[in-house]
């Protein structure tokens, strides 16, 4: 029977060409678009799984208040792991990470990079977390200072097919790191990269400042435990937050700040932790779920074309149902045949969409930055995920027609009338309508995601993010001669000014304390801190709106004078921008000086954030993380190697790293940047099936009604008048999406931009214009069709009835 | 074998109920070979769909086999169509997909037949019906005669007790009709198979022993009359 209903089905699939393509090409698209999100979830949900004691690692979290409102911190306290190891027996292992703020120099001799990878760590890592020593001792290998582990990519990179072990390597040109194990590469979905481990006993020499890993409340490293098996994390927390309080309650009192600890579960870092600090930009839960919605709903409007050609050309087929009924087939059994055929028919199409996701892999990896693979998941559960899809579509797609077609009566059908428009028509509309709802959303999604990002681009940041170049000063050496450096940069005549910074837009932002001097001791407002060099101000573009900036007329400017932006006033509690000049202000470590100027807030973060306090203040070079250079206009490329040149010549060790600073600010959207452009890609596509099946109906529909166009034309109808008719049933059902989509995509996109605190405003006027572009696009699909239909010669279709 | 007892069937039209059987009674015993005949429109071909259980009638009793036809569900109706009756069309409905081999194999899946004696049932068939040679070919390949030949052949297939046939040699000549018709006598006198038969012609209605007239959708008359053979002797 079923070799039979295959035999019937491939049969019936090559005797209607144009249909099968139709619907195997939609279906195709469809189940590709939702294997590739289904890899890219997947993928997502993965993190950190690898480890085989997953389920009982913890990260230790910080919430609380500081008076300047919520602090929500990844880091934790730097010497409380062996603390908390020792004295709560709940916890196995307990294991500090420090990841780099900002990449390193690695150099073997000559070969030298730029790493985000190399991390410190205890040598308990290698008992909390699974990584795979291939050469040396796991008992040895972290237990000394200046001991680093190295992947073995890194092993080759560095030292190509010598032997690593033993062998030195020298990290930001100053500290010598003996190689003493090689790891196999840590699997991509992790939440930290760790190309290089080094041993957590190194940190007590100053690299990081001194002692920094016995020094209170230096909150600047990520802890992780591994509790015992069975042990209650709510129990651990509680004897954490005890030993907190008691060893640090006193001086959190004093500075205003309540803490309290919080244990992550390691495998949900990934798509639920947002605090600040993370080591890298996490997931989210949002997108995996928006994303997971978009592929079901792909498989779906897939299956719905399936399900609308198929009942379209029921009457077609009526004959032949009645038949098999006249034979002796029961619904069962026609029912059977029917989902053989969608199941074959789905069954082709997984073979085609295997094909385009080979196709669209590399892009989509591009776009995610991710590196998946077609058998990402392992070979057999791969295979059995296409033949699950094949089934499920088989049966889904195939479970409408088959209903349907399965209860036609013998005796309507054999009465000679070919049994014309079925009666369907109805649940054939609302399927069509769904799916131009859904592209219409997406479509709509799309837009709106990408006029926001528009308008964060076109937006008044509050400095002038064009024509300014961005150098990394990455090691203390070049610092040292940093004077040097902007003078001549400062010099170059294609450069208008030059300036250094602690922090930049687009890089990490750094915040502290600040009060007023007036101020009560605990009074403290937490607030982004630049320190910077004389022209900073112009530099960067910003506006002075009272007051003066830094400037080498006032040599006092270097001891202590301070710039506020407006909400850096508001906060401190002065009245206005004038009345700050002149107030005094502690910085912290010991320094208290006169605010001489305030400039306009501007956006140092992405739109995503409030515009929070700031202030600016001018510190020894050893501060200036970055040189900051705006070019003239149009002479940015001269500057650039301008700059590269005098680099070389001071800094010949060094490897020189720019960034455009509109590219930076860019990268603050990344993450929105991706989403639309995936929203993006899978609207394109979702409105091509749409269209796919819009093409499909129209062209029965035009076979159906030859006679009835034969008649009216015989009638006197012109041509345009039956085109129009014919026509107008489709822009009705795109009409009707259009009513069911707007009020969805209206709260769904709303959503989206409240994650925005600097946002536009949901524009009615552009949800208009995508309903009109899928009014346009739609009918361009079905106007062949139907003018095909309405030229007919009336004769031809009268005659053959 | 087949008992109809006040059968009608009619529709609603708007506000108006139009008849097309008005309680029809009608007994036919094991072994006729009966003719229904009468003008367009008479209700010939529904009283013919009633009895092969494709449609239902409005009021009445149907008993086929003494079996309360009329009480059983559609499952039930098909188990029992599928047991005992054959179809032959006036459009001979083929199915255009599959082959003539396939056709003819068609009840035989239904029925759940095993696949080697399926084979041999079908090839059996074929060769009875000589077209062995034609077995690959699909109905759009074939003559209105040798289309019709497969239809029957293919109601035959299940050997069936109850032949019913529609029309069965409107769409052919009468060289074609006469080796339809022959085979239906033959089945009938050697087989003993019962065969009712819908024709607007008298010459075809001739194969027949008993002739029922319907009009406007009631019995006008029931005469048996001599078989063809009887009058050409």
């Amino acid at each position: 029977m079923i070799k039979s209903y295959v035999s019937v089905a491939l049969r019936n699939l090559r005797s209607h060409r144009g249909y099968s393509f139709i619907n195997i090409l939609g279906l195709a698209i469809g189940m590709a678009a939702f294997f590739l999100i289904s890899l890219f979830v997947r993928d997502e949900l993965s993190y950190d799984r690898h480890h085989e004691n997953a389920d009982r690692i913890y990260r230790v979290v910080l919430e609380g208040t500081s008076r300047d409102g919520p602090l929500n911190s990844a880091m934790s306290a730097t010497n409380w792991a062996p603390l908390f190891e020792s004295t709560i027996p709940e916890i196995e292992r307990a294991v500090r990470l420090k990841p780099p703020q900002q990449m390193w120099l690695v150099a073997n001799e000559n070969r030298k990079f730029f790493e985000k990878g190399f991390i410190f760590a205890d040598s308990t890592v290698l008992d909390v977390f699974d990584f795979e020593i291939v050469q040396g001792s796991p008992d040895e290998i972290l237990a000394v200072p200046f001991s680093v582990i190295i992947t073995e990519s890194m092993a080759e990179k560095y030292f190509g097919t010598e032997d690593p072990l033993g062998k030195l390597l020298r990290l930001d040109a100053t500290y010598d790191f003996t190689v003493t194990g090689i790891m196999k590469d840590i699997p991509e979905q992790s939440h930290f990269d760790a190309d290089f481990v080094a041993s957590m006993s190194t940190l007590r020499t100053p690299i990081y400042g001194n002692n920094f890993l016995t020094r209170p409340l230096t909150i600047q490293i990520f802890t992780y435990l591994l509790l015992s098996p069975g042990a209650d994390p709510g129990v651990v927390t509680a004897k954490i937050d005890e030993s907190i309080q008691s060893t640090l309650g006193s001086i959190l009192q004093a500075v205003g700040i309540t803490i309290e600890p919080v244990l992550q579960p390691l495998t949900s870092i990934h798509l639920g932790s947002h605090l600040d600090n993370e080591i890298q930009a996490n997931g989210s839960m949002g997108n995996v779920l928006t994303l997971s919605a978009i592929a079901l709903f792909f498989l779906l409007i897939a299956c719905i074309n399936y399900m609308n050609l198929a009942t379209a050309r029921s009457a077609s087929r009526a004959r032949e149902v009645g038949m098999r009924k006249v034979l002796g087939a029961n619904r069962r059994q026609l029912i059977g045949q029917f989902l053989g055929e969608s199941t074959v028919l789905s069954g082709l199409a997984v073979v085609l969409a295997v094909l385009f996701l080979f196709v669209a892999l590399p892009g989509f990896n591009t776009l995610t930055g991710k590196s998946l693979t077609l058998l990402s998941a392992g070979l057999l559960p791969s295979v059995g995920v296409f033949l699950g899809i094949v089934v499920v579509c088989g049966i889904l797609a195939g479970s409408y027609p088959a209903l349907f077609l399965s209860a036609f009566k013998p005796v309507t059908v054999l009465k000679g009338s070919s049994g014309r428009s079925m009666g369907s028509t109805r649940v054939r509309q609302v399927l069509v309508i769904f799916q131009f709802a859904t592209s219409i959303a997406l479509i709509a999604a799309t837009v709106v995601v990408f006029q926001q990002l528009e308008y964060a681009q076109s937006k008044q940041l509050g400095f002038d993010k064009e024509n300014v170049v961005v150098v990394e000063l990455s090691d203390p050496q070049i610092r040292n001669n940093y004077q040097a450096l902007r003078e001549r940069v400062a010099a170059l005549p294609s450069v208008a000014s030059a300036s250094a910074s602690s922090s930049a837009p687009g890089f990490l932002i750094q915040r502290q304390f600040i009060r007023p001097e007036s101020a009560a001791q605990d009074e403290q407002t937490f607030a982004q801190s630049f320190m910077v060099d004389y022209d900073f101000i112009e530099t960067m573009g910003m506006e002075i709106v009272a007051g003066r900036s830094h400037s080498r007329d006032f040599p006092s400017d270097t001891l202590g004078t301070f710039i506020l932006n407006e909400e850096g006033v508001k906060t401190l509690g002065w009245d206005s921008a004038e009345s700050a000049i002149g107030q005094r202000i502690d910085w912290g470590q010991g320094l208290i000086g006169p605010v001489v100027g305030v400039v306009k807030n501007f956006h140092a973060e992405s739109l995503h954030q409030s515009i929070e306090p700031a202030v600016i203040t001018i510190i020894n070079e050893q501060a200036y993380f970055y040189l900051i250079v705006r070019t003239l206009s149009g002479r940015t490329a001269e500057a650039i190697t301008g700059v590269e040149q005098i680099w070389n010549d001071l800094y010949p060790a060094y490897v020189y790293q720019y960034t455009y600073l509109d590219d930076d600010v860019a990268r603050l959207y990344s993450s929105d940047q991706q989403l639309g452009s995936m929203f993006g890609g899978f609207a394109s596509l979702a409105i091509f099936i749409a269209c796919l099946g819009l093409f499909g109906l129209a062209s029965f529909s035009a076979e159906q009604r030859t006679k009835e166009v034969g008649i009216r034309k015989a009638l006197g109808a012109s041509v345009n008048s039956v085109i129009l008719l014919l026509t107008r049933e489709y822009a009705i059902y795109v009409l009707l999406s259009f009513v069911v989509a707007a009020p969805l995509s209206y709260f769904a996109m709303q959503r989206w931009l409240d994650t925005f605190v600097y946002r536009i405003d949901f524009n009615f006027g552009t949800l208009i214009l995508v309903g009109l572009a899928a009014l346009v696009i739609s009918l361009a699909t079905v106007i062949f069709q139907t003018s095909r239909a309405a030229t007919a010669n009336p004769v031809d279709a009268l005659h053959h009835e | 074998m087949i008992k109809l007892e006040s059968i009608s069937k009619s529709y609603l039209h708007g506000f108006n109920r139009s008849f097309v059987l008005r309680d029809i009674n009608l007994e036919v015993e094991e072994g006729e070979f009966l003719t229904i005949m009468g003008p367009s429109g008479s209700g010939k071909s529904t009283i013919l769909h009633i009895i092969g259980m494709l449609d239902e009638p409005t009021t009445g009793s149907y008993f086929f086999f003494d079996k309360p036809v009329h009480k059983f569900s559609e499952r039930k109706r098909t188990e029992l169509h599928r047991e005992y009756i054959g179809f032959v069309f006036q459009a001979y409905h083929l199915i255009d997909d599959l082959t003539v081999y396939e056709n003819l194999e068609t009840p035989l899946l239904y029925k759940k037949i095993r696949g080697g004696e399926r084979k041999s049932m079908v090839a059996e068939q074929l060769d009875r019906f000589n077209m062995v040679a034609k077995k690959d070919l699909f109905p759009s390949q074939l003559s209105g005669g040798q289309q019709q030949q497969v239809g029957v052949a293919r109601a035959l297939i299940m050997q069936p007790k109850l032949i019913l046939a529609d029309e069965p040699t409107g769409n052919l000549h009468t060289s074609q009709g006469e080796v339809v018709m022959d085979w239906f006598r033959r089945l009938n006198e050697e087989d003993g198979v019962t065969i009712i038969q819908v024709t607007h012609s008298d010459h075809w209605a001739s194969y027949g022993k008993r002739v029922i007239q319907l009009l406007d959708g009631r019995i006008e008359s029931d005469t048996a009359r001599k078989t063809a053979a009887a009058i050409d002797a």
